[in-house]
C-alpha cells in the first residue's frame, strides 16, 4: 500500500481527431481523495473514460503509471485487473448478466472478494440481497445502481476509484452510505479516489485531500477542501 | 415457375403412391386441402408472407428430392431430451411410433371418418395445406379433460435419409381444464432434405398448454414448419421456439384467440451462423375480446447468416379490450450477417392496447465497456452479453433438461462466430 500511486503526466486525449484533454497531470498517493470540479463540457467524463481505456478515446500524448507500471496503452480489461475501477454517471444495464458472471470471469477467483464478505458488503451499503442476485442494473433505481457499483468496487478490491458524478441519482441517505463505504476503503485499504463532481455535497461526505479545477481539458487551479465551497459560491468564472 | 410447380406436383403424386393406403383412408379430409392447394399458386418471394425468404431457390431444388420410405422408427432409442415423459411420439423419415401414459390418447388420424377440428381456407399457408392434403402420417394427441400432466410429452421428428421430403401432421387437443407441456424436437436432415411439418393445437377452455419447439436440423436441411394454435376461453398458452439448425429454417406461427380471457405468450430465440437463413413469420389474431397475447422474439446472426422476423397482430372487430404486444430484437454479430425485422399491426376495434417494437444492431459497446472495466476480457464479455440477451427467454423454459440443451447450443454457436 505504501508504494501505491497513480501518476498521470501531460495526458492528451482525442475523440475522432478532436482533442478534448489537453495536458492533464495529477499525482495521487495511497489513501488520497482528489476531487475534480469543472464546468459542463470541460471534458471531465472524457478524462475518466480515457483513464479507463475506453475504445475511441485516443491517448495521443502523455503517460499513465499505476504503482510504477505504465498502463497508458493497456486494454480496458487489463487496466481493470491492475486495479482501476470506474463508476460511470449512468451505469449500463446488462440483461441476463449477473454479478456472479463478473466474479467467475476474474483471472483468479480469489481476486474477487465476493465469497468472503458479500453479506457484510451488502449491509454496509444498504443494498438488498435480492438486488445482488438480479441481472446487473436491470430495473434498478438510480440510487440502487450507484450502490451496486460501489459493491463491485469493494468486491474487486480496486486500487483506484474513478467516480464520475457519483452523487447524481443519489438521495441524501444513499449518498452518505455510499460515501462512507468508499471513505472506509480509502482509510483501511489505501484506496485512491478521483471524484468528478459538480457539487460540494459529495465532498462533505467524501472529504478530498486536493480539489482541482478542470477547464478546457486541463487543470487550471488546485487547492484544499475549501476550494470546493469557494467555487460553489463564486462559480468557475471568478 | 412452371417447372417448379410441375416438380412439386410430381412429388405430391409420389407421396400419394408411396402412402396410398393412408391416402385412400383419409381422402375426404384431405380432398378439401388438395382442392384448395390446387387453386393456390406456389409460394414466391414476391408475396409479402414470403418476402426475404429462400422460397424461390428452395422450390427450384424440390424437383431433385425423392420421397423416402426409409427406416422404421426405433422405439428402443433414447429420447433426444433427458427426463421422464408422459407421452412420446417419434417420427423418423415418415414412420411413426408412439406411446402415452394415462390421461393422454395418441392415435393416427383417420380423416375418412371424421373432420379435422381445425378449419382451413385458401388463405392458409401453402405448406399447411400441403401437409393437410398430402401428409403421409397424421397423428392426434389428446390430453383428456381435467388431466394435469406433470411430465412433458415429447414429439421427435427426425430425418435421416438423404434427399427426402416429409410433410407430417400433428394435432394436439388440450381438453377442458387439462394442463400439459409438449417438447417438439426436430433434427436430422442428412445431405439435403425438406421437412414441412404441420402442428395444430387446440387449447380448450381453462386448459394450460406449454409448447416448446427446438429446431436443430443438420446444416444442409431445409425445414418449413407451420404451427397453428387456437386458444379458447380462459386458456393459458406459452409457445416457445428455439431455432439453431438447418440451412433454411422457417417457422410460421398462427396464434388464434377464439375465446375470452385467454393469455397467450409467444417466445423465440434463434441463432444463425455460416450461411444459414432463419425465417419467422407470426400472426397473433384476436377474434374474441378481453384476451392478451404477448410476443417476444430474440435473435442473433453471425458470419453470413440472415434472419427474418415478420409479424402481424390482428385485432378483429368485436375483440374489445384486447392487449397485444409484439417485440423483436436482433443482434448482428458480423459484418456479413443480416437481420430483417418487420412488425405490423392491423387493428379493427377500438378500446384495445397494442404495441410493437423491433431492434436490429450490434452488441452495445457500452455493455462491452462495462464488463471490460470489471476485468472481463473482451471475448468473455461478448459471450456473456449474447448469452444474457437470450436468457430473458431461456431462463423461463420450465424443463431444465431442455434449458440446458439450448444453453449448450447457444454456447456452441458462439464458438464459431
Amino acid at each position: 500500500m505504501a508504494n501505491r500511486e497513480l501518476i498521470i503526466e501531460d495526458l492528451h486525449v482525442s475523440i475522432d481527431g478532436k482533442e478534448i484533454v489537453k495536458g492533464f497531470s495529477i499525482e495521487v498517493k495511497a489513501g488520497q481523495v482528489h476531487a475534480i470540479m469543472g464546468p459542463n463540457g470541460s471534458g471531465k467524463t472524457t478524462l475518466a473514460s480515457a483513464i479507463m481505456g475506453k475504445a475511441g478515446y485516443q491517448i495521443t500524448k502523455g503517460k499513465i503509471t499505476l504503482d510504477g507500471e505504465d498502463i497508458t496503452h493497456l486494454p480496458t480489461y487489463k487496466r481493470a485487473r491492475s486495479g482501476i475501477f470506474l463508476i460511470s454517471q449512468l451505469p449500463s444495464e446488462l440483461g441476463g448478466v449477473y454479478l456472479d458472471d463478473i466474479r467467475r470471469a476474474q483471472p483468479q477467483e480469489s481476486d474477487f472478494r465476493v465469497e468472503r464478505n458479500l453479506e457484510e458488503e451488502l449491509s454496509s451499503i444498504g443494498l438488498d440481497r435480492e438486488l445482488a442476485d438480479r441481472a446487473i442494473n436491470v430495473g434498478f433505481s438510480g440510487g440502487e445502481k450507484k450502490r451496486f457499483e460501489t459493491l463491485q468496487l469493494s468486491l474487486l478490491g480496486a486500487k483506484l476509484a474513478l467516480l464520475d458524478e457519483l452523487d447524481s441519482g443519489l438521495d441524501i441517505d444513499a449518498l452518505r452510505e455510499v460515501s462512507r463505504r468508499i471513505s472506509r476503503m480509502v482509510k483501511e485499504e489505501g484506496l485512491m479516489v478521483i471524484a468528478i463532481t459538480h457539487y460540494s455535497r459529495l465532498l462533505k461526505e467524501l472529504v478530498p485531500d486536493v480539489v482541482h479545477v478542470y477547464e478546457k481539458g486541463k487543470i487550471t487551479e488546485s487547492g484544499n477542501f475549501e476550494l470546493a465551497f469557494e467555487l460553489e459560491k463564486t462559480g468557475y468564472q471568478r | 415457375m412452371a417447372e417448379n410447380q410441375l416438380a412439386l406436383r410430381d412429388l405430391q403424386s409420389a407421396h400419394m403412391e408411396l402412402f396410398s393406403d393412408i391416402a385412400e383412408a383419409q381422402k375426404s379430409d384431405r380432398r378439401r386441402a388438395q382442392e384448395l392447394l390446387a387453386q393456390k399458386p406456389l409460394p414466391s418471394a414476391t408475396e409479402e408472407e414470403w418476402r426475404y425468404s429462400r422460397i424461390d431457390s428452395l422450390l427450384a431444388e424440390v424437383g431433385s428430392f425423392e420421397v423416402s420410405g426409409a427406416a422404421v422408427a426405433d422405439s428402443s432409442r433414447g429420447p433426444s431430451i433427458d427426463g421422464e415423459f408422459s407421452g412420446r411420439i417419434t417420427l423418423t423419415d415418415g414412420r411413426i411410433w408412439f406411446e402415452g401414459a394415462e390421461g393422454i390418447r395418441i392415435e393416427q388420424v383417420d380423416s375418412s371418418k371424421e373432420q379435422s377440428t381445425f378449419s382451413i381456407d385458401s388463405n392458409d399457408d401453402y405448406f399447411r395445406l400441403f401437409a393437410r392434403g398430402y401428409a403421409p402420417v397424421a397423428v392426434r394427441v389428446t390430453v383428456e379433460e381435467g388431466y394435469q400432466l406433470q411430465d412433458p410429452i415429447l414429439l421427435e421428428v427426425e430425418l435421416n435419409a438423404a434427399t427426402t421430403l416429409v410433410a407430417p401432421r400433428f394435432e394436439f387437443i388440450f381438453e377442458r381444464g387439462s394442463s400439459a407441456s409438449v417438447i417438439e424436437v426436430v433434427t436430422g436432415g442428412g445431405a439435403a432434405s425438406l421437412l414441412t411439418p404441420l402442428v395444430e393445437v387446440a387449447v380448450r377452455s381453462d386448459a394450460i398448454c406449454t409448447y416448446s419447439y427446438l429446431q436443430n436440423c443438420d446444416a444442409n436441411a431445409s425445414i418449413v414448419e407451420n404451427v397453428v394454435i387456437e386458444a379458447d376461453r380462459a386458456s393459458r398458452v406459452t409457445y416457445s421456439a428455439f431455432g439453431f439448425g438447418a440451412d433454411y429454417g422457417r417457422l410460421r406461427f398462427d396464434g388464434r384467440i377464439i375465446g375470452d380471457d385467454v393469455d397467450m405468450k409467444v417466445r423465440a430465440c434463434y441463432f444463425g451462423s455460416d450461411k444459414q437463413m432463419l425465417d419467422f413469420r407470426t400472426f397473433q389474431r384476436h377474434i374474441a375480446p378481453r384476451s392478451t397475447s404477448d410476443l417476444l422474439f430474440k435473435g442473433a446472426v453471425g458470419n453470413d447468416a440472415h434472419s427474418v422476423y415478420s409479424g402481424l397482430v390482428v385485432i378483429e372487430e368485436g375483440a374489445v379490450k384486447s392487449d397485444a404486444y409484439q417485440t423483436n430484437r436482433n443482434l448482428v454479430l458480423s459484418p456479413g450477417a443480416r437481420a430483417d425485422s418487420v412488425p405490423n399491426l392491423d387493428i379493427r376495434e377500438n378500446s384495445v392496447r397494442c404495441s410493437h417494437a423491433s431492434a436490429v444492431g450490434p452488441i452495445d459497446p457500452e455493455m462491452m465497456f462495462y464488463l471490460e472495466s470489471r476485468g472481463v476480457d473482451p471475448e468473455e464479455a461478448r459471450r456473456l452479453i449474447i448469452e444474457g440477451f437470450f436468457k430473458e427467454i431461456t431462463e423461463a423454459i420450465p424443463n431444465l433438461n431442455l434449458r440446458a440443451q439450448i444453453g449448450a447450443l447457444v454456447a456452441n454457436k458462439l464458438k464459431g462466430i
